[in-house]
């Protein structure tokens, strides 16, 4: 051996031993084993001393032990004895869960054909890895399509570059089909192909998120709600190449919401009816007297007439007393109307304190006299006038309710003096209404559960129970607070709003 | 001699209508505006005829006649009222009222003042009540002798 021979030998012998890869020489006419390195040992598990001299068929036994799918690599390693200048690539999986990448080359010395190198290089890792890589992909892929929103992102040209199947189903086409179609190439309504392709626009354009934008559509009759989301797609550099789009059906929330509501106000207006009943004796009197005042009046002025003996002041007087007391009767019935209207939980306007209170003390100043209270009014005209944004007749109906429950309250109370304080303050951009009576407060037991529906203290046939529930959601829907104050030795109610700009 | 008539309303305006329109059929009108004036009015002249609203703060009108009743005093009363019914006017014909109206039935007061006057007049020997159509509040009387009867 010549000292070149010696060197190739010696450096093919290190290479052949650090290899990451476990190597295996087998020789083809006997199927012995050639050459083997450590990495090989290691990677099938073998010792040494067990392999040095051992017969391809020994190892094989070993060797095919490990694998999970023995009688395929039987077959392969079959099929290369057979062709044996044939390369072979190939993956194995072990039952201890390991994946070997498995090469296999023929070994050729001088142009012939002298046995088989086999390469085996432990993938576990990387095989690992990109499972979980794929894993992870399959698993977005089944969080977009079953997410039960439409997802879709477009390019810049505004079509559809991809979207969820939850889309794809309502528009009647494959998601596939949709690739490539603009908004007007699947919607039927160009009005509203329309619109969705400008809040598309602007968003791009602007290249900021559009979150959760209400949009609502016309369709056959139908109003159908939506709540979407628009992003922008960007490259790192901030150029957008897209948008992703985000929507979701709110259709039927609308809609419940709104029956919801609808109940809501009827229920409100038939708490107000019964509110209303406990006036209406006192608005029956309220009407009737100055009723009775006309009829003496006019029989007055014909009396006098009869006898010849109409005074013309006299006459003035009476006409301007039967006037003013027409006015009366007609501020009673607008009171009344305002008060027992059905009222549109959407109608919200400016007005004041002293509006509710023109509205309500007519109808219930009878009652009021009827059970010897007196009202206070502890406030100026300013504060009186001061304006406020909410829903008038729904608050006249809150005060009725108020002052219904103080006097029934009242009414069997033992005290020397009754009175109701209806009492204004201002505290910077607020502004309270108190309504006290000279009542000792509420138990503490009663405070806690009487803003439930249902809750009531009255006798049965008596009381709905529904009024301070309905009262706190009209208050609180107009932004308002409606509670009742703790401070206060008597029983005290207070309003709470925002003066209106 | 004509009687002396009391006016009981808490209704300022009215009560001066009331005044203005009734004075034809009495000697004297005196006015009060709740059922305390009206008792301190009783006790101070002699009224024959007593027309009486029944809502008002302080004392109310069957209040007065209940208390008039008690120490004996017949004096005949008319309620006149803006929210009136059945069993308020069972309750007043417990005293004994001479008769019950709602307001605005104006006729109907004028009609009866001048009976219920003469009845006052004449207390200490009363006479069978003047012939005269019958109000509601009459026949519910009548009907209630029946079934006593």
């Amino acid at each position: 051996m010549t000292n070149k021979d010696e060197y190739s030998s010696s450096l093919l012998r290190s290479i052949f031993d650090v290899s990451s890869e476990g190597i295996l020489v087998i020789d083809h006419e006997t199927r012995q084993v050639l050459e083997f390195n450590k990495r090989f040992l290691q990677m099938w598990k073998f010792h040494e001393a067990s392999i040095e001299t051992s017969h391809d068929s020994a190892l094989l036994g070993y060797v095919l032990k490990q694998i999970s799918d023995p009688q395929s690599f039987l077959n392969v390693i079959e099929e290369l004895y057979r062709f044996p200048e044939q390369k072979s690539l190939d993956i194995l999986s072990l039952s201890d869960s390991r994946w070997f990448e498995r090469k296999s080359e023929p070994l050729i010395v001088d142009g012939e054909i002298k046995g088989r190198i086999w390469f085996f290089r432990d993938i576990t890792r990387e095989k690992k890895d990109f499972e979980k890589i794929s894993n992870q992909g399959s698993i977005l892929e089944a969080i977009i399509s079953s997410i039960p929103h439409f997802i879709l992102w477009k390019n810049v040209n505004l079509e559809i570059m991809g979207c969820n199947e939850k889309f794809a189903e309502v528009t009647g086409y494959s998601s596939k089909e949709l690739v490539g179609k603009k908004d007007k190439d699947y919607i039927n309504h160009e009005d509203i192909s329309e619109t969705i392709s400008k809040l598309d626009y602007q968003a791009m354009k602007s290249g900021q998120s559009q979150l959760n934008v209400e949009e609502s559509y016309l369709v056959n009759d139908d109003i159908q709600y939506y709540v979407s989301s628009r992003v922008p797609l960007k490259y790192s550099s901030g150029e957008v190449f897209g948008l992703l789009v985000f929507v979701t059906d709110v259709t039927e929330i609308k809609k419940n919401e709104k029956s919801l509501k609808e109940k809501e106000s009827q229920l409100v207006h038939a708490s107000q009816l019964s509110s209303l009943g406990e006036m209406a004796a006192g608005i029956a009197h309220e009407i009737n007297n100055p009723l009775a005042i006309i009829k003496a009046s006019t029989k007055y002025l014909n009396k006098m007439i009869d006898k010849n003996n109409l005074d013309p002041l006299a006459f003035r007087e009476t006409c301007a007393e039967i006037n003013s007391t027409v006015e009366r009767i007609a501020s009673i019935i607008t009171g009344l109307k305002n008060i027992s209207r059905r009222a549109d939980y959407n109608d919200q306007g400016v007005f004041c304190f002293d509006d509710v209170f023109h509205d309500v003390l007519s109808v219930a100043c009878e009652r009021l006299k009827h059970n010897e209270i007196e009202l206070r009014r502890s406030f100026s005209e300013e504060e009186a006038k001061t304006k406020i944004r909410a829903n008038r007749v729904q608050l006249s109906q809150v005060l009725v309710n108020l002052l219904n429950n103080s006097i029934d309250a009242l009414e069997e109370l033992r005290v020397d003096k009754k009175w109701i304080d209806l009492r204004i303050d201002c505290h910077g951009e607020n502004i309270t209404l108190k309504v006290s009576d000279a009542g000792p407060g509420i138990p503490v037991e009663v405070r806690r559960e009487m803003f439930k529906p249902f809750y009531t203290t009255k006798e049965i046939g008596k009381g709905t129970g529904i009024g301070l529930s309905i009262s706190k959601s009209i208050i609180e829907n107009a932004g308002g607070r409606f509670y009742y104050d703790e401070r206060s030795t008597n029983t005290s109610f207070i309003i709470e709003f925002k003066k209106a700009a | 001699m004509k009687g002396n008539l009391l006016i009981v309303d808490d209704e300022p305006m009215l009560l001066k209508r009331l005044r203005l329109n009734l004075s034809f059929f009495a000697d004297n009108v005196f006015t009060a505006s709740n059922g305390l004036e009206a008792l301190s009015v009783l006790e101070n002249e002699n009224v024959h005829c007593v027309i009486c609203d029944v809502n008002m703060p302080k004392m109310n009108g069957i209040e007065v006649i209940k208390k008039l009743r008690e120490v004996n005093n017949p004096t005949p009363f008319i309620f006149y009222t803006g929210h009136g019914n059945h069993e308020m006017m069972l309750e007043v014909a417990k005293y004994g009222a001479f008769d019950f109206f709602n307001k605005p039935d104006f006729e109907g007061l004028e009609e009866v003042l001048p009976m219920a006057l003469l009845e006052g007049l004449n207390k200490e020997s009363p006479q069978e009540s003047a012939e005269r159509e019958l109000s509601e509040y009459q026949k519910l009387l009548r009907d209630m002798d029946k079934i006593n009867d």
